[in-house]
């Protein structure tokens, strides 16, 4: 069989420099192979994870040297019994206390627990003020003693704070240094996480002494710990998935010959995608881990389709160099098309602007540009090498007969009144894929750090802690920035007051700390604790007098005390939550321009300015609004790229169609199933349905190039779509149940991002199969009613 | 009878006066700040609450006023003319009330706390008042900070200073001359030491009245706060509240737990052993003849046996109550740092004759 034509010379070019090729495809995998192992880094710098660009993270980076080093562990210990005044408690916050105090990277001054000299009671008395540390030089651990610290844990006003409300916990505070003192390098955050738990907390709960006390311990530190712990379990999770593929392919292709060449194929791509990550500068991250099993995936769902072709020829009889030249022809401009779409999809992905996913997007079209060449071109070209035998043939032919059986009954979907019904199911799973899809809701829907599982250490030691404590950690601060000395100024202090106590009465804002209401209490202490005092005064001496005593450790002013951060905690971290919030402030910034005093966001030298913000609920404000602003133009991008991609290819509106409206049924149900499982649409979430519908296209394309071929020989559509689904079927069941069961195994990890991913990649593999062999030849009996069986 | 309280005095101390700038009743410079609705008012820091003829109101920070026509079940915020802390609160009848605070201000109502006006603002001053009593309609005082009086016998109309000067001796009330006494007013200015912070007034059923202040300090006037005595019992600390028990006693807290009654308007004192060490702000008394006395860190103290001893009632957020009311259904109202709230008497903590 000979064409003409620009994919005959192709074809012609490659099938007849056959060890050129392969020379090429070792030597350019050997290079990217050595600058994957010599470079790659794990590097999962917080930068990269948020929008730095955004007006927020301005506000942040602007501060950050000030503000930015609150890097706060706290550990709390649980008493068993009652309350936590027993000697075996306050032994076990001694024994704590110590092994905090030394681990390296802790700042030691900074460490605050009841029994660090630095936490102290105050009382005015009648001369003056007298105060002492909370547990004293002669304390004992027996009832006098322990009712002394009691009485002075309440006179130094650390219940809620150090002391857990109900009495039940006492907390450790440690303050972090932004460099490890040993070897002055920044300081490895992972490392404080572990020690903190192999030395504290183990030190604890495997003392005998000590049974029943618990440990809780949250902090920037330990999050970046516990998600680096889980990233490191990702790879045995792509592992598991690798292998279940490398099974299920086996079982496949009946070859261990055929089954590896698809599997190697694939493997040079992910080699590429590391190598090309290393080459770019990019290091591996948490989110980027997963892109490598992506391509992989991919890879090998192309390559089953090319050894599913490849089988067919062998069947009819072919040569395994014909049947391989024969595939490469039929499947290149249909897999060139897929897989270009699958690049466009991740390319628009580039438009959240998390350096992250962006790079991501890129790696990971990188990745899919390069299974164009390892699956498209070397994979037909190694296949053209195998020699197999007649026993072989007859086991495919033996598989091909059993499965046609089932097929033709699929196949009588394409009869009017099969299409009808599907359509009609269809439509109806269109109207309910649009109403609870538009229930999903933007960022996060559960407590705790999202990244990790709700069910994890990190997220039950948060929430215990904040049940016990007045501690939250759900926190937006608003940066005030004032003229210089700010802070002995009425007017500019008055004017944080007031905003501070209106964002206190907005509904989701439990708390609201900022430096007027400490000056305001200091004031009440320096007159004799009278409430009616608590006031910020208009004399300036004693205003100065109301701050001086408040450290920048505080993290309420800095130096100069001219950026005073409104810290407010909120309820919780949902989106509403947030964006309420945030209209809130922008109101009240704008309500307020120019009342009493001036609180102008302009950028006039002498007013106080106030700007969004910061904390972990600042982060994700931006990034929720970075997600709503990118979430339309890139499923946007990805349907029109796809949709224009296929109208080039089969030139035909009744095909786009064909393709493009499965998709966006399975796309719509992806929200749904995203609003049933309370997955928020994030920064993790949104790739996947841009992802999803890349590789669901594949399925679409492949079967709808097979149709046309039959089609135009003049077949009906009844006999066309059972021919297609002999060939190319058979590769797109089992390509989405491999992918499906790969991907599903991401369920079970800790991480609670790649579990969300998990899902929706299994959904988005499985269901879009289910609709490139159902709906869309309901769809095609309905727009080639010419070519529909008689009945 | 209120012109012979206040006249001379008033007129002489309104001459001497360093406030005059604070007569102007020209609209303040700050006067457009109204107080901001907010739905937490109620939770905020709450200094004073007054209830007269079932009508209750409550003042207290960023110019926070809400009145309750049910007892406290539903309140609502009224728009004040001020955002400054109003510390105390007085109502004659169910309608017409004062409120004093921050930057000297003072505030007159006259339809039971729903709108409210200026009658007195002097931010620049940077002296607050800490309370207010008035006689009647027409005959008030406003007390505060360094020996801060103001006094007005046309309702407010028209508030003069007053050069708070008391006598140092104590002695007998019916022993009080008026012409002497305006004598030694004069006389007792210099050593008086009459720039103490003047904390509470309170008005016995004898009408004799009674100021605690700064620095142990408690006064007496037996003429409706024309003439002042100094009465205070031994000991260095402030007081922050009086309250009159049964049968002619007054009971004066403070600092740290302090508490000391008089059975003979202020000549001996007699010092009551309490297991606290809070610092008590205020007391009342309530119908069936309980006292009861509130402090910082949640205390509050109830005697049962008009003020002998003491039984600690630690409120459970261990929020400052600054002072409370009893309710027509007996039940007991209190205000403070957390706002408003409602007494509740768990196990008694200790008693001081334990």
């Amino acid at each position: 069989m000979t064409e003409r034509g620009p994919i005959a010379a192709v074809e012609n070019f490659i099938f007849g420099r056959r060890p050129l090729v392969i020379a090429f495809f070792v030597i350019a995998t050997a290079l990217m192979l050595f600058s994957a192992v010599t470079r790659l880094a794990i590097d999962a710098g917080f930068d990269k994870m948020v929008p730095m660009k955004h007006d927020y993270m301005r506000t942040y980076s602007e501060h950050r040297q000030e503000f930015g080093g609150a890097n706060r562990v706290l550990i709390a210990l649980v008493a068993d019994e009652e309350d936590i005044f027993t000697g075996t408690f306050f032994e076990a916050l001694r024994v704590a206390t110590d092994e905090v105090f030394f681990i390296t990277g802790v700042d030691r001054a900074a460490v605050q627990s009841l029994w660090t000299p630095n936490v102290r009671y105050t009382e005015v008395v009648e001369d003056g003020v007298q105060g002492g540390p909370v547990i004293p030089s002669d304390y004992s651990p027996d009832a006098i003693g322990l009712a002394k610290v009691r009485e002075n844990v309440l006179k130094a006003g650390v219940v809620g704070r150090l002391v857990a409300n109900d009495f039940s916990a006492a907390i450790i505070s440690a303050q972090l240094l932004e460099t490890n003192p040993e070897t002055g390098k920044e300081l490895d955050l992972v490392r404080v996480s572990h020690d903190l738990d192999d030395k504290v907390r183990a030190r604890i709960l495997e003392d005998p002494e000590f049974a029943g006390i618990e440990v809780n311990i949250i902090g920037f530190a330990k999050v970046v710990g516990d998600i680096s712990d889980g990233t490191s379990r990702v790879l045995l999770f792509f592992l598991v998935a690798a292998l279940i593929t490398a099974v299920l392919v086996y079982l496949y292709c009946q070859s261990i010959k055929i089954t590896l060449i698809p599997l190697f194929c694939s493997l040079i791509a992910v080699i590429w995608q590391l190598g090309s990550l290393t080459l770019l500068g990019y290091g591996i991250d948490p989110m980027g881990i997963l892109v490598p099993f992506l391509v992989f995936a991919i890879g090998v769902s192309h390559g089953v389709q090319m050894i599913s072709s490849v089988g067919s020829e062998l069947i009819s009889g072919a040569s395994c160099r014909d049947a391989a030249q024969r595939s490469f022809r039929r499947l290149l401009v249909p897999g060139g098309i897929a897989l270009a779409s699958d690049t466009i999809g991740f390319i628009t992905i580039l438009l959240i602007p998390v350096r992250v996913i962006q790079e991501m997007a890129i790696t990971a079209s990188l990745g899919v540009a390069a299974i164009i060449l390892t699956n498209l071109i070397l994979l037909p070209v190694l296949i053209s090498y195998l020699d197999l035998g007649d026993d072989y043939r007859a086991r495919l032919r033996q598989r091909s007969e059993r499965l046609r059986g089932n097929w033709s009954r699929l196949a009588g979907i394409t009869d009017r009144k099969p299409a009808a019904i599907m359509l009609a199911i269809a439509a109806i799973l269109f109207v309910f894929g649009y109403w609870k899809g538009s229930e999903v809701k933007i960022g996060d829907i559960h407590k705790g750090v999202p990244e990790l599982r709700a069910e994890s250490t990190y997220n039950l030691d948060s929430a215990s802690i904040t049940d016990r404590f007045s501690i939250g950690v759900d926190i937006i601060t608003i940066i005030v920035e004032t003229p210089s000395q700010g802070c002995i100024q009425y007017e500019v202090m008055n004017a944080i007051d007031e905003f501070s106590w209106h964002m206190r009465n907005v509904e989701g804002v439990q708390g609201v700390v900022a430096l007027p209401m400490i000056s305001k209490i200091i004031n009440t202490g320096w007159n004799e604790g009278n409430l009616k005092w608590r006031v910020l005064s208009r004399n300036e001496a004693i205003l100065v007098q109301s701050v001086a005593y408040v450290e920048t450790s505080t993290g309420l002013l800095n130096r100069d005390c001219d950026v005073m951060p409104v810290m407010m905690f909120t309820s919780d971290h949902k989106a509403e939550t947030i964006e309420n919030i945030i209209a809130e402030f922008k109101a009240y910034v704008v309500a307020n321009p120019t009342d009493g005093v001036s609180i102008r966001l302009a950028n006039d030298d002498d007013d106080v300015k106030f700007r969004l913000a910061t904390g972990n609920v600042g982060v994700m404000a931006a990034t929720n609004e970075e997600v709503s602003a990118a979430q339309f133009p890139i499923l946007m991008g990805v349907f029109a790229a796809i949709i224009l991609l296929c109208w080039a290819t089969f030139r035909s509106v009744r095909a786009v169609l064909c393709i493009v409206v499965p998709l966006g049924l399975v796309s719509l149900l992806a929200y749904a199933l995203m609003a049933f499982l309370e997955i928020g649409l994030k920064v993790n979430t949104l790739p996947v349905v841009a992802l999803g519908v890349g590789v669901g296209v594949d399925y679409g394309i492949y079967i709808f190039s097979r149709l046309q071929e039959y089609l135009r020989r003049g077949e009906t559509l009844h006999a066309a779509f059972l021919e297609t689904l002999s060939v190319t079927g058979n590769g797109v069941v089992f390509t989405a149940v491999t992918l499906g069961i790969g991907v599903a195994t991401w369920i079970f990890s800790p991480l609670k991002f790649q579990a969300d991913m998990g899902i929706l990649l299994t959904f988005m593999f499985l269901v879009n199969m289910l609709g490139a062999i159902f709906l869309l030849p309901a769809m095609a009996a309905w727009l080639f009613p010419e070519n529909r069986r008689e009945s | 009878m209120k012109s012979a309280l206040f006249i001379y005095t008033m007129v002489v101390s309104a001459c001497l006066c360093a406030f005059s700038a604070a007569l102007a009743k020209d609209e303040p410079a700050f006067g457009d700040r109204w107080s901001e609705p907010a739905r937490l008012a109620s939770q905020d820091l709450l200094l004073s609450i007054d209830g007269v003829s079932g009508g209750l109101v409550v003042v207290g920070a960023r110019g926070h006023i809400l009145f309750s026509g049910d007892q406290g079940v539903a309140w609502t915020q009224s728009s004040v003319p001020t955002r400054a802390t109003l510390t105390g609160v007085d109502f004659v009848t169910l309608d017409i009330g004062w409120a004093v605070g921050h930057d000297s201000i003072i505030l007159h109502t006259d339809d039971g706390g729903e709108t409210w006006s200026l009658q007195n603002h002097d931010p620049a001053a940077e002296t607050p008042f800490l309370d207010v009593w008035f006689a009647d309609e027409q005959n008030g005082l406003a007390i505060g900070a360094y020996g801060l009086m103001l006094a007005t016998s046309d309702g407010g109309e028209n508030w003069q200073q007053v050069l708070f000067a008391p006598e140092t001796e104590a002695g007998p009330a019916d022993d009080e001359d008026e012409e002497d006494e305006e004598g030694a007013w004069w006389e007792s200015e210099s050593e008086s030491g009459g720039d103490f912070h003047l904390n509470d007034i309170m008005e016995t059923r004898d009408r004799h009245l009674f100021i605690a202040a700064e620095a142990g300090n408690i006064y007496r006037s037996d003429d409706l706060g024309a003439s002042w005595l100094t009465v205070s019992p031994d000991y260095q600390g402030s007081f922050f509240g009086v309250v009159e028990a049964g049968v002619g006693r007054v009971i004066a807290v403070g600092l740290r737990g302090h508490l000391y009654y008089t059975d003979d308007l202020g000549v001996n004192w007699v010092s009551v052993e309490l297991p606290t060490e809070a610092t008590l702000n205020s007391g009342i008394r309530l119908i069936d003849g309980t006292i009861l006395v509130t402090g910082l860190g949640g205390a509050v103290l109830v005697s049962q046996d008009n003020g002998e001893s003491f039984e600690l009632h630690t409120q459970e957020n261990r929020k400052g109550v600054q002072t409370a009311l009893q309710l027509d259904d007996g039940s007991v109202m209190l205000v403070g740092e957390a706002g408003i709230g409602m007494l509740k008497l768990g196990v008694a903590e200790g008693r001081n004759d334990d």
